[in-house]
């Protein structure tokens, strides 16, 4: 490497920094402007700026910083486990699971009974179902991963619980109304906003148990980045860290897709960008590295999605894969190919 | 004479087993006491099981039948850390060279001695330096693995199996890939380690005409009874002569060397 090399300090405290400054940028964007004096301004309750502010900005950007920390977490998690570049959120199935359970409540309903029963559902409710899609499919995988005994048929049956649940998603669309498949269709946008306080604090705790199940397995992990006989021959036990990453996986996937819709390309690309960015390719390196690359990230495409002044939002699933996709072209480019 | 041996392997069945029910044999009849400060060459031909043996002596397999002590104990008496403790395993490359450091690496070693988050102490940096100057990894130190040569990155992967500092290090065919001169570095550096480090040390190869050279015992799979003997032993014996079946591989008592007929 010829460029200059950065004390390692001073990395990190970039990172930090271009979080906290996306945070502001995310907090300032949207289809109001929001004005400092008011936003200072005192007196009995809540002005309209401050109204917005809390309840509206503020939810989505920690919605924002949950959703981009925990794919990329499991993004992360999953290649490891995998020994994959090409693993993400995805490979388990479990994101394709919240998809099955948002469309069975959007369009099975109106599938069954016609026009006549379709409904428009609450987002609680939305979320209810995405999650219970989600942790049907997680226990699944995990009742197979007991049953196959290597990695790789785990990823195979992962992928073909994804082809399952998707197929059944396609037969839906076919025989349902109109309304309900663009219901559907909206729902496939992903959306960080309209988040109410108590949804926000939910999927920051499921966030906050998988950061914490991932740091558990930190040396199991690294291990794992030998290979699983050399974990094994290290004390480790591959069993344990295979359905750790299940389960951590699950929650942070699951949780993150059931409330904000799939996002794709994040969970993906982030590991990408922090191990090029990022010497170190221990998990004690790499995982705070892609929790703060993936939350200023979104954080990022969130901000971009709602262009100051416009009234329109664009979906934020088309928003990541646009801009990310040629990101990581460009690592490749640059890197020639992509360290694994 | 010491009362237990490090490693006392009797009659031992190797082979997979298939969750219980049927299991696949693929050697029986091995037996052999390791002694300290040993260097012991595995041969024998491909498929006989060298690896699947490696493998069950380091607990990545369990085994069909027999009994492993180590000092004395039943190898199931041990938790995998404990055990890790006093084995450690250098693999065959097979897959590609790990994304880590080399630094990475050899920390990895330390992980049977460590906390569940693995932070080194000083006493763990300590062992990393020596071995790091022993291998002369120093320069290497801060690369990724995926930028070295074969013969760097199998050293590396010696390292760490080093650092995890056990009495017993197994080596599956450490030498393939490598070329004259870092055959001969990695074989001088096992010798050195059981010579200066007392360290046990089993490795498979089919370099046999090495094995003659350096090791102290060589252990023949054959797919019989499986013999271990020195190299004096094994050449008087006529074992080398009998080891091709084909006529055109002659082994040259004299100069023990395999020549073309």
């Amino acid at each position: 490497m010829k460029k200059a090399e950065h004390t390692p300090g001073i990395r990190w405290l970039a990172l930090i920094a271009a979080l906290v400054i996306s945070v502001f940028l995310n907090l300032g964007m949207g289809s109001v402007r929001l004005s400092w004096s008011e936003l200072w301004a005192g007196g009995e309750g809540l002005n309209s700026a401050q109204y917005v502010l809390l309840n509206y900005r503020l939810p989505k950007a920690l919605a924002a910083i949950c959703t981009g920390a925990g794919l990329s977490l499991c993004g992360l998690l999953m290649q490891t486990l995998f020994r994959n570049p090409l693993a993400g959120p995805f490979v388990l199935g479990i994101s394709s699971g919240a998809g099955l359970g948002a469309a069975l409540l959007l369009l099975g309903s109106s599938a069954l009974m016609g026009t006549v029963g379709a409904v428009t559902p609450s987002s609680g409710l939305l979320i209810l179902a995405a999650s219970i899609g989600s942790l049907g499919v997680l226990l699944l995988v995990g009742a197979m991963a007991k049953y196959v005994q290597d990695t790789l048929s785990l990823l195979i049956v992962g992928l073909m619980l994804g082809s399952v649940t998707t197929a059944l998603v396609g037969v839906m669309s076919y025989f349902s109304s109109s309304e309900a498949l663009q219901q559907y269709i909206f729902w496939s946008f992903g959306s960080l906003g309209g988040m109410s306080w108590p949804q926000v604090i939910l999927l920051l705790v499921f966030t906050f148990v998988g950061i914490v199940l991932a740091l558990a397995m930190i040396k199991g992990l690294d291990g794992f980045l030998l290979g699983e006989d050399y974990a094994q021959s290290m004390g480790i036990s591959p069993d344990r860290i295979r359905l750790g990453c299940i389960i951590a996986a699950g929650l942070l996937a699951g949780s993150c897709t059931a409330f904000a819709g799939p996002i794709a390309f994040v969970g993906l690309a982030v590991p990408h960008i922090a191990r090029q960015q990022i010497k170190e390719m221990g998990h004690r390196y790499q995982i705070p590295a892609v929790l703060l690359y993936g939350s200023t990230i979104l954080l990022l495409c969130d901000s971009l999605a709602q262009w100051p002044g416009s009234a329109y939002v664009l979906p934020i699933n088309a928003i990541t894969s646009l801009f990310g996709a040629p990101v990581v072209i460009w690592i490749v480019l640059k890197q020639k190919r992509l360290r694994f | 004479m010491e009362k237990n041996a490090l490693f006392d392997i009797q009659n031992l069945k190797i082979g997979y087993s298939v969750k219980g029910k049927s299991s696949l044999s693929v050697a029986k009849n091995l037996n052999h006491q390791f002694k300290s400060g040993e260097l012991l060459a595995l041969i024998g031909v491909n498929g006989i099981g060298k690896s699947t043996l490696i493998k069950t002596l380091t607990g990545l397999m369990p085994a069909l039948g027999g009994k492993m002590l180590l000092k004395g104990l039943e190898v199931e008496s041990y938790t995998p850390v404990q055990r890790a403790q006093l084995i450690s395993l250098v693999l065959t490359r097979k897959n590609a060279a790990p994304n880590l450091l080399v630094k990475e690496v050899l920390a990895l070693g330390r992980q049977p001695h460590l906390n569940w988050w693995g932070q080194l102490q000083g006493e763990d940096h300590r062992i990393i330096q020596e071995v790091s100057s022993l291998l002369s990894l120093d320069r290497l130190l801060e690369k990724n693995c995926t930028e070295l040569s074969d013969g760097q990155l199998q050293k590396v992967l010696l390292g760490r199996a080093i650092v995890q500092d056990t009495p017993l290090i197994l080596l599956d065919e450490p030498t393939t890939h490598l070329d004259l001169e870092h055959k001969a570095e990695l074989l001088g550096l096992l010798k050195q380690l059981c010579r200066e480090k007392g360290k046990t040390i089993l490795y498979s190869t089919h370099d046999i005409e090495w094995a003659l050279e350096i090791s102290d015992r060589i252990w023949l799979m054959d797919g019989k009874d499986n013999p271990v003997f020195t190299p004096e032993e094994g050449i008087a014996s006529g074992l080398f002569d009998r080891l091709f079946s084909r006529e055109f591989l002659q082994f040259d008592r004299q100069n023990r060397r395999f020549k073309l007929q």
